[in-house]
């Protein structure tokens, strides 16, 4: 019984047994707040406090409640030991292992400062290694900055004689560049060269064919002398002849004598001669040299001269064509001259003449302009008039080109409706010819529907036949679900009483839970009454003095009566403000209005005032009455002393 | 007499059509009326009480009734349905929080038995306010889609600016001329 109960408490309030009891106790005041809140729970709380109190009280102990409640209680503790002892032991479980993760990470740790002071060990090698390294770094440097000293020197030593060789090469072009025009210069001396050796060679020809004839001149001298030294010969034999002779051999032998001496001086002169010829061929010689440079020179200058003749000759040519050009055409001018003189004077004879005719002219037109001028303003006049039928005739033209301007639009439209309507024609002409194509096309389809038609006639009348076969087979299963429904309704006969009586049951137990709420209700209804009046009754003894306090304490203890009234009564005040405003505006629009309208208004007006059957029948009676132009005056049957 | 009366009326010219305006207040209903009478916006006060106006349009005569639409005078509206023949049901598209109350007011309305051949015109009004429901969503709100045997159209109005009146006054001429 209590552990159903507990369990009831439980589901109920949601809290433990042991906390309701604590709340209970706490205060009555506490109680009656926990009755008037609850509810449904209050008598469940009740009948708890009362357990409570018959415990303090000790009137209905016994042994074995106790004992089952121990029991109860070492069982739960119990339980609870277990649950915190398994708690405890996988806490245990889980902690050995996080203690057992830890040592091994403490050993990973070890191992890992091993190793890092290892690599600490080489460090510091690596270290001292680095330090030797920068000191031999720092020679090095050293060395590679005297070393780039040295080869700054070095190449400044270069750059100078650079710049010296550059010079001594600017001034060797130079040089070659003096050479080259002298070569040029030279070139021309070279041709000259040429030239003087080649007048050489002719003088050497000539100086050999002089000496040729001067040798042969010797030639003929020898002969000549060989001539005499025979006839010398001959003479002195002779002379012997005659020696032998005696008388006249000395007469002889003087002759000899003399001839020899006559040869010696030939020999002597020939000498002479010789030598006189060689001093003339010497300076034969230098005058022929001393000539074939003279030659070779005037040679030279003959050429130019040569050269310069011609040039001038061409000149001359060219300027004599010149003259002949200039000659011819100051002769065409000079005849043009004199046509031209011949012609200013014929010009200036005319112009005499035209003068004086002009003049006569002149005075003649003058009259005219007169004449004319009276007939400009004549003129005038008519133009002024035809201007005005000008203008006439340009409004109309106006007019006309606006007409003509909507013909032409017309003719347009016309046009583009002509061309619309040729589309058209074209369109329907095709259109025809397609018709005309479907035709053929259809009556085809036609004969070949024909020919379907009695296939599918055919295949109707297989339809037919197996659509009576299915009617046949339709009546069967008709039948079998005749009889399936009929299994099914007994079926759901039998299941509908099942349910029908499980619902009994559950309404029966439905209206029991309900009357007991509704005793419930009812005895906490009374309850509160009772406390009511106790409050009241407290109250009237406890606050005598203060009678103003008495009626609003009254007031707020029974709202309900005084506070609607008050609110009745304030809505009513309202209510009636509004309803007679609204009241006042409709027998206002009553009493103004049409009758047609006020027709209308007898039904509202009946209802605001409140009218009876009778006297709304008499105001829609009377309204018709006003509305007929004739009729009799509908009875009153009410006044108001008589139902009053 | 009355009938003599109708024969008369008859002669001179068409009935004179009878259409309610109806909503709650501050809808826009004596606003939408002056608009359709006068054509331009007048400045209003809350109608306690009603406004009747002869309507001319597209030689139709409409004898429109503008009831005030306050909470405390709207059951007086069922005392001037009798002979009615459309119903302009004006709604304030940007009141999101009275549409319920609206649509009640409507229903507790079509349940008259005076109204059941009446037409029924149903304004989403204020429709250039910002952040007001479309038309679709006052036809949700308003449950039209419940009614049945009913001859009625929704449009999207804005009195102040005109816009959708003229519309909507289209569809009713032709909705009346239809049912004569």
């Amino acid at each position: 019984m209590f552990a159903s109960l507990k369990n009831k408490i439980r589901e109920e309030t949601g809290s433990d047994l042991s906390k309701l009891t604590a709340k209970i106790t706490s205060s009555t005041v506490q109680r009656i707040d926990s009755l008037r809140g609850r509810g449904s729970t209050t008598s469940i709380n009740s009948l708890v406090s009362s357990d409570g109190v018959r415990e303090d009280n000790g009137e209905f102990k016994s042994e074995e409640d106790y004992r089952r409640r121990l029991n109860r209680l070492e069982q739960e503790f119990a339980k609870k030991l277990d649950e915190k002892e398994k708690e405890w032991r996988d806490a245990l479980c889980d902690k050995d292992k996080h203690v057992q993760s830890l040592e091994r990470e403490k050993e990973e740790a070890h191992k890992q400062i091993h190793n890092l002071k290892d690599s600490l060990k080489n460090a510091e090698v690596c270290k001292q290694k680095m330090v030797e390294r920068q000191e031999d770094k720092e020679q090095i440097e050293n060395f590679q900055t005297q070393e780039l000293g040295k080869v700054k020197h070095l190449v400044l030593l270069r750059e100078q004689e650079l710049e010296e060789k550059t010079s001594s090469l600017k001034e060797a072009n130079q040089q070659l560049d003096k050479l080259r025009s002298e070569v040029n210069r030279l070139r021309r001396f070279e041709e000259q060269l040429s030239h003087s050796q080649d007048d050489l060679e002719s003088l050497r020809h000539s100086s050999a064919r002089d000496l040729a004839s001067l040798a042969s001149d010797l030639a003929k001298r020898e002969e000549e002398k060989r001539h005499l030294t025979y006839l010398v010969a001959v003479l002195e034999q002779r002379a012997a002849c005659d020696c032998n002779s005696s008388g006249n051999n000395d007469h002889v032998n003087a002759e000899r004598k003399l001839l020899e001496q006559r040869l010696e001086e030939a020999h002597i002169h020939l000498a002479d001669i010789k030598t006189s010829w060689s001093d003339k061929i010497a300076s034969l010689e230098t005058q022929v040299g001393r000539l074939s440079r003279q030659a070779a020179e005037e040679g030279a200058e003959r050429r130019r001269a040569v050269d310069e003749k011609e040039v001038l000759l061409e000149r001359v040519r060219q300027l004599e064509c010149e003259l002949e050009c200039n000659n011819l055409e100051l002769s065409n001018k000079e005849a043009k001259m004199k046509r031209l003189t011949m012609e200013v004077e014929e010009l200036s004879a005319e112009l005499k003449s035209i003068r004086s005719k002009t003049e006569q002219e002149v005075a003649s037109l003058r009259d005219q302009i007169q004449n004319v001028t009276t007939e400009i303003k004549a003129v005038r006049k008519n133009l002024e008039n035809a201007e005005s039928e000008l203008e006439k005739n340009d409004d109309e033209c106006a007019k006309l080109r606006i007409s003509v301007d909507s013909e032409h639009q017309a003719n347009l439209s016309l046009k583009q409706d002509i061309t619309r309507l040729e589309k058209d024609l074209m369109d329907e002409k095709s259109n025809s010819l397609n018709v005309q194509r479907t035709l053929t096309r259809v009556t085809a389809e036609k004969n070949t529907a024909l020919l379907r038609n009695a296939e599918i006639s055919q295949q109707m009348e297989l339809a037919k036949q197996e659509t009576r076969r299915q009617e046949t087979e339709m009546n069967d299963l008709l039948n079998k679900i005749g009889q399936l429904e009929e299994e099914n309704k007994q079926f759901k006969e039998k299941e509908t009483k099942g349910i029908e009586q499980e619902l009994r049951n559950t309404v029966a137990v439905l209206e029991e839970q309900l009357s007991d709420k509704n005793k419930n209700i009812k005895t906490l209804q009374l309850r509160l009454a009772d406390m009511k009046k106790t409050l009241q009754q407290e109250l009237r003894t406890t606050n005598h003095s203060n009678f103003y306090d008495i009626d609003t304490n009254a007031a707020i203890l029974t709202p309900s009566q005084t506070t609607t009234r008050h609110h009745q009564f304030t809505v009513r005040k309202d209510d009636d403000d509004v309803n007679f405003t609204y009241l006042k505006h409709v027998i206002i629009k009553f009493l103004t209005s049409r009758e047609y309208e006020a027709q209308h208004l007898t039904r509202a007006v009946a209802t605001l005032l409140k009218f009876s059957p009778e006297e709304e029948k008499l105001l829609n009676d009377t309204l018709e009455w006003k509305m007929s132009w004739f009729g009799s005056r509908p009875k009153i049957a009410y006044t108001s002393g008589v139902k009053c | 007499m009355g009938g003599l009366w109708s024969y008369f009326r008859g002669l001179l010219g068409a009935r004179e059509m009878r259409i309610l305006i109806l909503g709650l207040d501050g809808a826009g209903k004596t606003t939408i009326l002056y608009r359709l009478q006068v054509g331009e916006v007048v400045t209003t006060i809350p109608t306690i009480g009603f406004n009747v106006e002869q309507v001319q349009y597209k030689n139709l005569k409409f004898q429109v009734w503008d009831l005030g639409g306050q909470t405390s005078i709207r059951p007086y509206w069922r005392c001037y349905y009798s002979n009615t023949d459309a119903i302009i049901y004006v709604v304030d598209s940007a009141d999101k929080e009275r549409i319920g109350i609206s649509k009640d007011e409507l229903f507790h309305m079509l349940r008259e038995e005076e109204l059941t051949d009446a037409i029924l015109v149903v304004l989403a009004n204020k429709q250039d306010m910002a952040g007001c429901m479309t038309v679709a969503e006052v036809h949700q709100a308003l449950g039209l889609e419940a009614l049945k045997n009913r001859t009625f159209q929704i449009f999207k109005t804005s009195a102040t600016k005109g816009e959708g009146l003229d519309q909507a006054m289209d569809w009713l001429a032709n909705a009346l001329q239809n049912k004569k």
